[in-house]
């Protein structure tokens, strides 16, 4: 086999992933020509693997429905955060030290922004963790909803009754707060049209209520009675 | 109930003792310390249990504290979610299914809200193999509906439950992988690094490619096996470092 036909071979490999195996064996072959062949088809997949992670966190419906997403419906309040640290007794360090034990990855640093600058990165879930650590509840460290929202394109869905009723279902499967069950829920709606769909009220609404009744059910079949 | 010794080192797992892997970091049998791995249990000789709350254990590759309060699962989402993706697509691509790589996920992380594990040592390890079931169960899906349910019997004998279990650390080891070959891109230069994303990564076909960069299918093959050629000695040296 000389290097064009080697160079044919490895386009084929690379295009034919499920066929490798018998074309590798097909091949003229010795067996350390095989092995370089194969270590390189192996190199591409890697690049290929590489190229197929998550998406970014605004486009990915999981991190959506987790409330990962930061919302402006369930924005964390730079003074409400921090009277209600000192109303727990507790300092900076040890909000971000409770944040780390459940998994965040915060330092004192974030903390001490989100109370003296900016929070309006913080994620419904973040917030949600602090009112756990804070003995508090969501209501009482976010800012009210801006009356912009109303303009954009998803406030059709939002201002629906039925939004209203798959909030508290989703509040209730979650065990979040209705804030941060709406910001998730407006999120994992957003991630769909980032996604390049344009659905409109009726589909998207449809949509959340699959989601919201497919977990419910998978946790009424999976908890223990 | 024996308390946990530090798994395998102790001699507990019969393959261990028997292949003479005694170090605690050093290599596990593919099923009890797997189990132990990413559960945290292990079932041997009646000594299932489970470790003190107040172990240290292994979390996405560094070392956490374990406390009494379980992880938010959306803080362990973010930080392992492009593993979990990885790993789906993965498995999904030998069907021609990896772009349900994200229903997979979903499907994992519905799983896993409905039902939280305890005493899971690795959460990394647990939430690839809980994508990796459900990209399974896609495929598995699939087959039904293209080939009838009498095929799915054959289907089994490729997969298995137990070997999707097994397979986690070689998952995650090929993601460590993949992220090494991504960043030896930057050794090739601009042409090369072109086709080789082209090819490689985006799956775009030989003849669109060499029309796109004004020459013939068979110079894009050749310059294709000359930056895979560059990537994997340059793999091999940094993985050769590490190793040192």
């Amino acid at each position: 086999m000389n290097e064009d036909d080697r160079d044919r071979l490895l386009a084929e490999l690379i295009e034919k992933p499920k066929e490798r195996k018998r074309v590798l064996q097909d091949a003229e072959l010795d067996d350390r020509d095989r092995d370089d062949v194969a270590a390189l088809a192996d190199t591409a997949d890697l690049l290929w693997l590489s190229a197929h992670g998550a998406p970014a966190l605004e486009d990915d419906p999981v991190a959506a429905m987790l409330g990962l997403v930061p919302n402006r419906e369930c924005s964390l309040d730079s003074k409400a955060l921090s009277q209600a640290r000192k109303r727990a007794g507790l300092t900076v360090s040890e909000v971000a030290e409770r944040l780390r034990e459940r998994g965040w990855e915060f330092q004192k640093s974030d903390v001490f922004r989100w109370e003296t600058r900016s929070a309006t990165d913080v994620a419904p879930a973040v917030v949600q963790a602090i009112a756990g650590i804070l003995s508090t509840l969501v209501d009482n460290l976010i800012t009210a909803p801006s009356l912009t929202w109303s303009q954009d394109y998803l406030a059709d869905v939002r201002r629906h009754p039925l939004f209203e009723r798959l909030v508290d279902r989703w509040a209730r499967v979650q065990r979040v707060s209705r804030a941060v069950a709406a910001a998730a829920l407006e999120s994992r709606m957003a991630a769909t049209v980032h996604r390049g769909e344009h659905p409109d009220t009726e589909q998207l609404l449809r949509s959340l209520d699959a989601l919201v009744t497919s977990v419910e059910q998978t946790t009424r079949n999976e908890r223990p009675m | 109930m024996a308390p946990l010794a530090p798994h395998p080192s102790a001699g507990r797992c019969a393959v261990v003792v028997r292949r003479g892997w005694v170090s605690a970091a050093g290599p596990n049998c593919s099923r009890c310390c797997l189990d132990y791995w990413v559960r945290g249990t292990v079932a041997i000789d009646d000594r299932t249990t489970t470790p003190a709350m107040s172990v240290r254990q292994r979390a996405g590759g560094r070392a956490v504290a374990m406390s009494a309060v379980p992880p938010d699962l959306g803080a362990l989402y973010l930080r392992h979610r492009d593993a979990m993706y990885k790993v789906a697509a993965s498995a999904l691509r030998e069907a021609d299914l990896a772009s349900e790589a994200g229903d997979a996920v979903h499907d994992a992380i519905v799983s896993i809200m409905a039902s939280p594990p305890k005493d899971v040592r690795n959460w990394e390890a647990f939430l690839v193999t809980a994508a990796k079931r459900k990209a399974l169960d896609r495929i598995r899906s699939a087959d039904v509906r293209h080939a009838g349910p009498e095929l799915v019997e054959s289907l089994h004998d490729r997969i298995d439950d137990t070997d999707i279990a097994e397979d986690a650390a070689a998952d995650l080891d090929r993601k460590q992988r993949a992220a090494v070959a991504w960043d030896c891109l930057s050794i090739l230069d601009d042409r090369h690094r072109k086709v080789v994303w082209e090819i490689a990564e985006l799956e775009r076909p030989r003849n669109e490619v060499a029309a796109e960069l004004g020459v013939s299918p068979p110079r894009v093959s050749q310059m294709t096996k000359r930056a895979l050629t560059l990537l994997r000695e340059e793999m091999n040296r940094r993985e050769g470092e590490n190793d040192e």
